[in-house]
């Protein structure tokens, strides 16, 4: 039956879209008359171009251009040569590999572990459930301030809790932050300390929210408890996994606050990110062309990673 | 220097000192509040308030607590935004960099090593000619050489006034080193007798045995290496105390990678690694200060404020028990604040109208009585100061045979390039030359 005999034969009471005269779904729209809707939007739209899109410009333009502050405002248009500076420096290509290390080591950390809590939390019929959680997520709750300020403290090699429990085990202590070798995974454990709680809120919600037909149909027919989770909870939960790896995964490409706390970026620049070492760059040394420069290409790598995360997941969904 | 724990520490003594100094002060001086400044002020800027950055510590609220003198003067209002150190460079250039009469704050308060960047970066007055126009009021002559050499004066212009100084120097524990079984111990392990060492290598030779002597209680030195502005203010004392500098005098070159610089580096890896305390590669000041009032240092090359804060914080174990002396090698590291007016500052003349105030003799006096470490050189000849703080008889001399960093713009990048590369050797990554050699290179492009 087409689309036209169906309208014209109509469910009663109902009226077909396409039976309907075009003129009452469609107002008469006069030349220069701006509807109604776009009016509604039009302030978050300004408002986004001001504080998003107008920055962004703006950083844009400058990272083509000469701009130390000392100098005197912005100088001359240097095309890319502020890119091709910042990818020349070894400062920065180490504070790039830093933050490779850092992202991938917390995001994935981080997602294994809120996975797993996520799994206990949501067992059918777990007590005190709502304690746990509150007691998970007060790291979420504490500033990254007061958590890097909290951490140098414990992991002080002569006063620390750390190095007291591992002596009283009978191991050695260690310099966690001022050596070279122990100073990033130190970092990493506190950034796991303090974020994973976000990511469990996230997957907790997704798991919570998945439709439980398919699970018990699986039990049904006979899968295993890690078969249902492997072949039905998992891919089920894939699309929140995406958005939580994808807002961790940005958060971490950006860490600043934690570094400066700890290790201001050492020893040696052992730890020093790419956001650090922006700021360093513009805020230290007052060139602001560079530091555009890098900030770019920070937001280039952190879109693509984004658009490859995305693609990945569709694949994985078709 | 590294503010946020600095702070922390400086805001420990603001209760320590405002209990022990300022409580006395406001005895002894503050019956004087009523008299009358010796410096004319203009009522012209009745009504006009002043917004000044200012950073959150002792000698922050010992200007704030004679405020209302200066409000009654001259009807001028004086808002202070206190902050911690960190964000304070990051605001000031925000509103420096607004332009003539658009920024936000009417008056700075300066880091030394600011001082070169805002001045050649066209943000500062020159007080050339208001100075000439005071009538005496900023009289240069008052403060010490090497202050106004550090902070106050670039390129033959006077374009800040000196407010106090933080000088740098060894500290060290003067009971352990007239201690009869103390020194018995140290003589029988190095074979010779503990005196107060003359050049950096006794120092370090010094600081090594002392190490060994008891273990896990007392530390030959308590050490700031974290990378930055810690590691970097402590190393120049090693580094000028054995007469190296980061440049040649005139300013072509970087001389850091020069036998006294590598000799600097090697010196201070060696004292950080076998005469410190554990976690020395990434503590602060902070740290540095906790340790010593601890007792469990036997020394610090440190600022003057570690030995005060030993002196008035009430959890202190040194109480009475610690000096300070000038660098081993004669000459050490100072810093200093300074004020300056910006070209942006919508309220300049008022401005001076303060800076005259706060800088006259009898507010600077009274200033440095509540615990401030004067920038101007009479205190220093008043035996009420003296014997109130008797560390600062040694402090004239700290002063006078030390030095800032050198006159390049960007003090601050110099910093972050020495401390990013001596830290990295400290921590292994690199040997004390090829340290050296790298923070040369980038050092060059600083001139």
């Amino acid at each position: 039956m087409s689309q036209d005999q169906l309208a014209g034969q109509g469910i009663p009471g109902r009226v077909s879209v396409e039976s309907r005269p075009r003129e009452t779904l469609q107002r008469p729209v006069r030349r220069g008359f701006i509807p109604f809707r776009i009016w509604m939007v039009l302030p978050t739209i300004v408002g986004l171009l001001a504080v998003v899109g107008f920055p962004l410009l703006y950083a844009l333009w400058v990272s083509l251009h000469e701009y130390d502050l000392t100098e005197g405002g912005i100088g001359d248009f240097v095309r890319f040569e502020n890119f091709s500076d910042v990818l020349g420096m070894d400062v920065f290509i180490q504070a790039a590999k830093n933050t490779v290390v850092l992202t991938v080591s917390v995001v994935l950390l981080e997602l294994a572990i809120a996975l797993g809590l996520a799994l206990l939390l949501n067992q059918p019929g777990l007590r005190f459930r709502n304690i746990y959680l509150a007691i998970l997520l007060i790291p979420l709750l504490v500033s990254p301030v007061a958590v890097g300020l909290i951490w140098r403290l414990l992991l002080h090699p002569d006063l620390g809790a750390v190095n007291w429990l591992l002596k009283t085990l009978g191991l050695p202590g260690q310099e966690w932050l001022g050596n070279r070798s122990t100073a990033m995974p130190a970092v990493i454990g506190v950034d796991v300390w303090h974020e994973t709680s976000l990511l469990l809120v996230i997957v907790l919600a997704g798991l919570t929210a998945l439709p439980k037909e398919p699970m018990e149909a699986a039990v049904v027919d006979g899968a295993n408890r890690w078969q249902v989770f492997w072949t039905v909870t998992l891919p089920l939960l894939a699309p929140v996994i995406l958005v939580a790896v994808l807002i961790r995964m940005i958060a971490a490409m950006k860490t600043y606050d934690l570094i400066y706390i700890l290790t201001a970026g050492g020893p040696g620049g052992a730890t020093e990110t790419i956001s650090f070492r922006i700021w360093k760059v513009g805020f230290t040394n007052l060139d602001m062309g560079r530091a555009s420069a890098a900030s770019v290409l920070l937001l280039l790598v952190i879109l693509a990673l984004t658009a490859i995360l995305i693609r990945v997941m569709r694949v994985e969904e078709n | 220097m590294n503010g946020l724990n600095r702070t922390v520490d400086r805001r420990r003594l603001i209760k320590g000192a405002s209990a022990a100094g300022v409580g006395l002060w406001s005895g002894t001086w503050f019956s004087r509040s009523t008299r009358a400044s010796q410096t004319e002020l203009s009522r012209e800027y009745e009504g006009t308030t002043l917004n000044v950055l200012m950073e959150d510590l002792l000698e922050t609220t010992l200007v704030e607590e004679l405020l209302p003198e200066f409000e009654e003067q001259t009807g001028i209002k004086v808002q202070f935004e206190k902050v911690v150190y960190p964000v304070m460079h990051d605001k000031l250039v925000a509103s420096l960099a607004a332009g003539e009469g658009g920024g936000i704050y009417d008056l700075l308060e300066v880091d030394f090593y600011w001082v070169y960047e805002f001045a050649r970066a066209g943000w500062v007055e020159d007080l050339g000619e208001r100075i000439a126009n005071s009538n005496g009021a900023i009289d240069l002559s008052r403060y010490t050489e090497s202050v106004l050499n550090i902070g106050s004066q670039v390129d033959g212009k006077t374009y800040y006034i000196p407010m106090y100084v933080y000088p740098m120097g060894l500290i060290y524990r003067k009971d352990l080193l007239e201690d009869q079984a103390f020194r018995d111990d140290y003589q029988a392990k190095a074979g010779k007798e503990l005196a107060l060492p003359t050049t950096v290598e006794e120092y370090v030779e010094q600081i090594k045995i002392i190490q060994q002597l008891r273990p896990d209680e007392l530390y030959g030195a308590a050490m700031q290496g974290m990378q930055g502005d810690p590691i970097v203010m402590e190393f120049c004392n090693y580094l000028y105390g054995v007469g190296g500098d980061f440049y040649d005098a005139e300013l072509t070159q970087p001389t850091i990678n020069n036998e006294l610089g590598v000799k600097a580096a090697e010196l201070y890896i060696d004292a950080i690694k076998n005469a410190a305390q554990p976690g020395a590669a990434n503590a602060d000041l902070n740290d540095t200060g906790a340790l010593w009032r601890q007792g469990r240092a036997f020394s610090a090359v440190s600022y003057l404020f570690l030995l005060s804060d030993g002196e008035n914080l009430e959890e202190s174990q040194v109480k009475g028990k610690g000096a300070v002396t000038t660098m081993p090698g004669g000459v050490g590291l100072t810093g200093s604040w300074s004020w300056g007016i910006p070209k942006s500052s919508p309220n300049p003349d008022a401005a001076w109208e303060f800076i005259k105030w706060v800088e006259s003799p009898d507010i600077a006096m009274r200033r440095a009585l509540g615990g401030g470490v004067a920038a101007q050189k009479a205190p220093y000849d008043n035996p009420e100061y003296t014997s109130k703080y008797p560390w600062m008889a040694q402090v004239r001399d700290l002063i006078a045979t030390s030095k800032g960093l050198p006159g390049v713009t960007k003090q601050a990048t110099l910093v972050e390039i020495v401390g990013r590369h001596l830290s990295d050797a400290v921590a292994g990554g690199k040997s004390a030359q090829e340290a050296m050699d790298a923070a040369a290179e980038e050092l060059s492009d600083l001139l």
